[in-house]
Parts: structure tokens; C-alpha cells; sequence
């Protein structure tokens, strides 16, 4: 819901229950004034009848008779003087019934003790309360949609220096490194808004930035120490003086050194992407890709004695950075390859929206959920760093493709669509 | 052969050094910008081994430089940051190849000797090793003048044991060199072994010398008196 509309919709509330509220206290009041007129009015007739009724003459009684609201009866005592409400026919209207206020009271007069009924009907009151209650109702709508016209015009002009700023937040993009444009404004709080947005987006790219400045020195500090430990174990392992031993241990910790600086590259490569420092795009043609790559795999290819079978679809185009799909593919084949049996078979299968690889191979030894978690490795081979999945899954994640993996009737199968 | 080991640090400058002196090359140093840029401009070399990250500047304008005033020297590009970006704009600069840090050093002199060879155009085709004849033009290996049939990985392999001559060359260096970035992924020491074994046969076979000598618990070593 739009701010417009939300401060819309809780103005509305708060007008409906004003007006729901008013509208019942002034028809309370209204009812009451009405009331008390319709009784005084009786009263005020009641104090003429009284005044004049002595000197009336009795011939002329047929006159007070012949009043529709007024009734006079001799009787032998003074009648006690009351007031009630009571439903009469509607003399204009047969069947209807209306209400009336009547009033009765004795008086004395010279010639005995007389009862006087004054009947009112209060239709009229009720008709009048109405009628205002109407009004009032059709003013206050006007008001209501008066104000939010200009509720609307007010907020969409008011406002629009911060939707600008929001727009500009929703474009903002981390890698590219333009600042933002705001449109000028008087008012204090956007002004302080846009001050605050610029400020943070610079501290982000900065930070962002320093960030990516401090994974590259790290590879470079971590790698120049192990680049220098490596050479001087290759320029041990010339010695002749060496036993075979020796040489041994200082094979193996070539290969340390070797599997450091491999798992330190890997690290920092899911950083990298992490990062999002792959922002190039090509469209790639996925089936030419494969068949390119494969020729690089060829020698282990045969070297397994392994069958591999491409089986392209339709020839597709995915919008993906050429660096992260080879580093994709190669995981993914090296994968299919490594945990391979002898003479055993790869299919590579790739349809309209996804990438299915599947290879025969012995039992997984753990939970196929933990595969995509770091420094989990499928075999104990020494070889093999535990990353190459959270490799695959990293990649996936941030292209926004599925990865899956499943095992079933000997087949290791890792599928993975887009769209 | 003259060449220049631009590199900050002294030990990785001295091995390298140490394992190249063997092969009668003959090795300088720089250990800052300013020096590299100076011999740079100054003298000629063979090759120069150049690290991009130095005190004093950014390699790249060392390059930046040879190629401006159009030396002939071949340059590889030894750098720490295994930056994609750095790679390709460094073989555009005129950079002969481009090796990550840490590297093999077997790997690396197999390189030197691969950039060397390209830049002296004359009697450069021609590798002679007693018996063995190889021709880098045509890729093929003639034995007592006899054409030997080597896959490419097998040629391959010679031409790095003829980088590395007298040298004890890892397993590892081995499997790194014929599988590249892959060879992390996989079993290679069986990989390597399948083709080192594929490689002695056929020279065997050819009548050649056993010279590819296996030093047991490391790797190989291609003897050459």
C-alpha cells in the first residue's frame, strides 16, 4: 500500500467513526430538543386554556371541542395533571399509527371541574431530525472528499523528492560505482534524507571496495610465502645427498603446499562471486561450450576408459559469465569423472531450461544434503579439496539457478535449471 | 641467456635463480621498480620474469614500456594475483605467457625455455639430444632418424624434460603441467604415471637411451651428461 493511500485510508477511518460518533450525539440532542419543545408547546397551550377557560362561555365550549388536538369532558373531580406518549391513527392515512404526546389536566372552572386533553403529534420532530441528520451527512461526505483530493495533489507533489530517492535506492548497484541523483527539494527532512543516502552509499562502496581490495592482497600475501616455500622444496629435492625417504617427505609436502595454495584460490574465488566481482555477461551457446571443454577432459576421458554422450535438445543461449560457467563446467565434469568407476559412463543432457549431468559410480558415503556444504568430501581422495560443490552451488545461487543432487539405481545425477 | 628476475622477494628471487643456473643461463635481479625499470631500458635480455606487484609501481608499466619502445625481450608474468583481468591484459601488453604464484619451478623453467626458443627464430626449431632429434615446427620426434609416433601429451612431456634437463621433477609439477587447472580435481598421480610409462616405451622401443630416470618417492629426472 502506497503512503497516499495508507494516510488516505486512516483519514477515511478516522472520519467515519467522527462522523459516526457525531451522528449519533447530534440526533440524541436533536431528539431531546424536539422533545422538550413538543412538551412546552403543549405546556405553553396548557397556560392559555387556563387563562382563558373562565371566560368562556359555556355555548362557545363547542369551539375548544371542535380543535382536533384539544378535548374538553366535564367531570365531578380535578383531574390529576399528566404527560405521556401514545400511538393514534394517522388521521391522512388509514392503518398508520403516529406518535403523539398527550396532555391532560383538570381545571376548575365556575361551572364544575373540567378535563382537558392536548394531543400533539411528533411525526413532524422525527421528519425534522432527518432531514438535518441528511445534511449534515452530505456535508460531511463533501468535506471528506474534498480533503482527500487534496490530500492526493499535496502528497503526490510533497512527497515526490522521496519517491525519486527511493527509485534511485531501487537502481543502486554495487558494482556500479556512479553516485546518485536526487532532485532538489525545500524540505528539511528530505534534504537530511538524500544527505544520509549519499553518505551511506559512499561508506558501502568504499567498504565494498576495500573489501575487495583487501581479498586480493590476502591471496597475494598468503601466495607469495607459499610460493616461496615451494621453490626452495623443489630446489631441495635436487640435492643428491638426499635418501629416498627424504625424499619422500618432501614430496608430500610439496603437495601440502600445492593443496593450501589450491584451497586458498577456491576460497577466494567463492568470495570473489560472494562479492559479485563476476558482473560480465556473454550470451553462451551451453552445447558448444561442452563439446569445447570436453577436449581438455579427453585424456582423463580415456584414461578412465569412460563413454561420455552429449545430448543437446535445442541449442540454447545462457546469459553467464565465461569464467564462472568454465569454472561450472569443470567442477561439475570433474566431479562426473572423478568419482567414476572404470569403463564407466557420463551422459551430459542439456534442454531448454536446465543442465542434467549424470554419471554411474559407487554409493555416496554420507548424506547427499551435506554435499553442498563446504569442506565436505564425497570419497577421502587427497586430491580433492571439499569445495567443488559449494563451487557449483555458489555459482548457481547467484545466477539464481536450482542445483540438485541425486542418487539412484547406481547413477550420481546433479541437475541444474534456469528460468 | 641473460635473465632478469624482477621480484621483490629476495628468496623466491634466489630460488628461481638457483634452479635455472644449471641450464648456462645467466640470472640478474630487481627487486624494486625503479631497478627493473632502469636494466630494463638499459640492457637487453633473454627473458625477464616479471612480478606485477612491486615497491615503487605496478608492473605492468615495465611493460607498458618495452612495448613502447619495441624491445624484443620475452616477458612472463609471475604474479600472486591470479586475476583474470591482469592475465589478459598482460598478454595484450606483449607478456609471452603468464604464471601464478606459487608455481612449480620445473614448470616455470619448462616456460623460460618454451619463450626462449620462440624468440630466437634461427636454429631454435631443432632440439638434438644425442639420438633423439625433436622438431618444434612440425611437433615431431625422429629417433636414430627414425619418426617416433608421441601423442601430444607425450610430446608434450618431452619438450618439458628438455626444459628441465638434470633436474628431479615432482609428480605433482608433472600432473599440473598436463592437466592445468583440472589437476586438483582428480587422481593424477596415476594419470601421470599411465603417460610417463606410455612415453619410456616408445623411446625404448625407438632404440633410445634410457634417459628419463624414475627417483623413487618423488618423481622423474630426464639425465643428460
Amino acid at each position: 500500500m502506497t503512503l497516499s493511500n495508507k494516510t488516505a485510508l486512516s483519514f477515511l477511518a478516522s472520519a467515519f467513526v467522527v462522523a459516526a460518533l457525531g451522528g449519533v450525539f447530534s440526533h440524541y440532542l436533536l431528539m431531546y430538543v424536539f422533545d422538550r419543545e413538543a412538551t412546552e408547546q403543549l405546556k405553553a397551550q396548557q397556560a392559555k386554556i387556563l387563562r382563558e377557560i373562565d371566560k368562556i362561555e359555556d355555548s362557545e365550549q363547542k369551539w375548544f371541542a371542535l380543535a382536533d388536538s384539544i378535548s374538553i369532558e366535564n367531570t365531578n373531580f380535578l383531574v390529576k395533571e399528566s404527560l405521556s406518549d401514545t400511538l393514534l391513527p394517522n388521521p391522512l392515512e388509514t392503518g398508520e399509527m403516529l406518535d403523539y404526546r398527550i396532555l391532560i389536566f383538570g381545571v376548575k372552572t365556575h361551572t364544575g371541574f373540567v378535563k382537558v386533553t392536548i394531543s400533539k403529534a411528533l411525526y413532524e420532530t422525527e421528519d425534522l431530525v432527518g432531514v438535518i441528520l441528511l445534511i449534515f451527512g452530505v456535508v460531511l461526505l463533501g468535506l471528506i472528499i474534498g480533503l482527500l483530493i487534496i490530500n492526493y495533489i499535496i502528497s503526490n507533489r510533497l512527497w515526490r523528492p522521496f519517491y525519486q530517492a527511493l527509485q534511485q535506492l531501487q537502481s543502486f548497484k554495487i558494482q556500479e560505482q556512479k553516485p546518485l541523483s536526487f532532485m532538489a527539494t525545500t524540505t528539511k527532512e528530505f534534504g537530511v534524507l538524500q544527505q544520509n543516502i549519499n553518505h551511506l552509499t559512499h561508506r558501502i562502496w568504499h567498504d565494498y571496495n576495500s573489501l575487495k581490495q583487501f581479498t586480493e592482497n590476502a591471496s597475494h600475501e598468503f601466495q607469495t610465502p607459499l610460493a616461496v616455500i615451494q621453490s626452495n622444496l623443489e630446489q631441495l629435492i635436487q640435492s643428491d645427498n638426499l635418501h629416498e625417504k627424504q625424499l619422500t617427505k618432501i614430496s608430500e609436502l610439496i603437495e601440502s603446499v600445492r593443496h593450501l595454495s589450491k584451497l586458498n584460490q577456491t576460497l577466494l574465488l567463492l568470495v570473489k562471486i560472494e562479492n559479485q566481482q563476476f558482473t560480465e555477461m556473454v550470451a553462451l551457446n551451453l552445447g558448444d561450450f561442452f563439446r569445447q571443454k570436453l577436449q581438455f577432459w579427453e585424456v582423463w576421458i580415456t584414461h578412465k576408459a569412460l563413454e561420455i554422450s552429449i545430448l543437446v535438445d535445442k541449442e540454447i543461449l545462457l546469459n553467464i559469465n565465461p569464467y564462472l560457467a568454465e569454472v561450472l563446467l569443470n567442477n561439475l565434469l570433474g566431479n562426473a569423472i572423478k568419482h567414476n568407476i572404470p569403463r564407466g559412463i557420463i551422459t551430459i543432457k542439456l534442454t531448454d531450461n536446465s543442465l542434467i549431468i549424470s554419471n554411474t559410480g559407487n554409493e555416496p558415503l554420507q548424506d547427499t544434503e551435506k554435499l553442498w556444504q563446504r569442506f565436505q568430501k564425497g570419497n577421502h581422495s587427497s586430491d580433492s579439496h571439499g569445495l567443488g560443490m559449494a563451487l557449483i552451488q555458489q555459482i548457481c545461487e547467484f545466477y539464481g539457478f536450482e542445483a540438485q543432487y541425486q542418487y539412484s539405481a547406481l547413477l550420481h545425477t546433479v541437475k541444474i535449471a534456469w528460468k | 641467456m641473460r635473465i632478469l628476475i624482477i621480484e621483490d622477494e629476495p628468496e623466491l628471487a634466489k630460488s628461481i635463480a638457483d634452479y635455472l643456473l644449471g641450464e648456462n643461463y645467466l640470472c640478474e635481479f630487481a627487486a624494486s621498480f625503479e631497478e627493473a625499470f632502469e636494466k630494463v631500458t638499459t640492457y637487453e635480455y633473454n627473458c625477464i620474469l616479471l612480478d606485477l606487484m612491486l615497491p615503487g609501481g605496478d608492473g605492468m608499466k615495465i611493460l607498458e614500456e618495452l612495448k613502447k619502445q619495441n624491445k624484443q625481450d620475452g616477458v612472463i608474468i609471475i604474479s600472486a594475483k591470479n586475476a583474470l583481468d591482469d592475465k589478459i591484459k598482460g598478454l595484450h601488453l606483449g607478456a609471452d605467457d603468464y604464471l601464478a604464484k606459487p608455481f612449480h619451478l620445473s614448470e616455470l623453467a619448462a616456460r623460460i625455455y618454451s619463450v626462449i626458443r620462440r624468440r630466437q627464430f634461427a636454429n631454435a626449431n631443432i632440439i638434438q639430444q644425442n639420438e633423439l632429434k625433436i622438431d618444434l615446427l612440425a611437433k615431431t620426434l625422429l629417433i636414430h632418424n627414425t619418426p617416433v609416433l608421441l601423442t601430444k601429451k607425450e610430446f608434450d612431456l618431452l619438450l618439458f624434460f628438455m626444459g628441465n634437463r638434470n633436474r628431479v621433477i615432482s609428480k605433482n609439477a608433472l600432473a599440473e603441467h598436463l592437466s592445468g587447472d583440472l589437476a586438483d580435481m582428480l587422481d593424477n598421480h596415476d594419470f601421470v604415471y599411465a603417460h610417463i610409462k606410455n612415453l619410456k616405451k616408445k623411446l625404448t622401443e625407438a632404440g633410445c637411451d634410457n634417459y628419463l630416470k624414475t627417483v623413487y618417492g618423488t618423481g622423474y629426472k630426464w639425465e643428460n651428461e
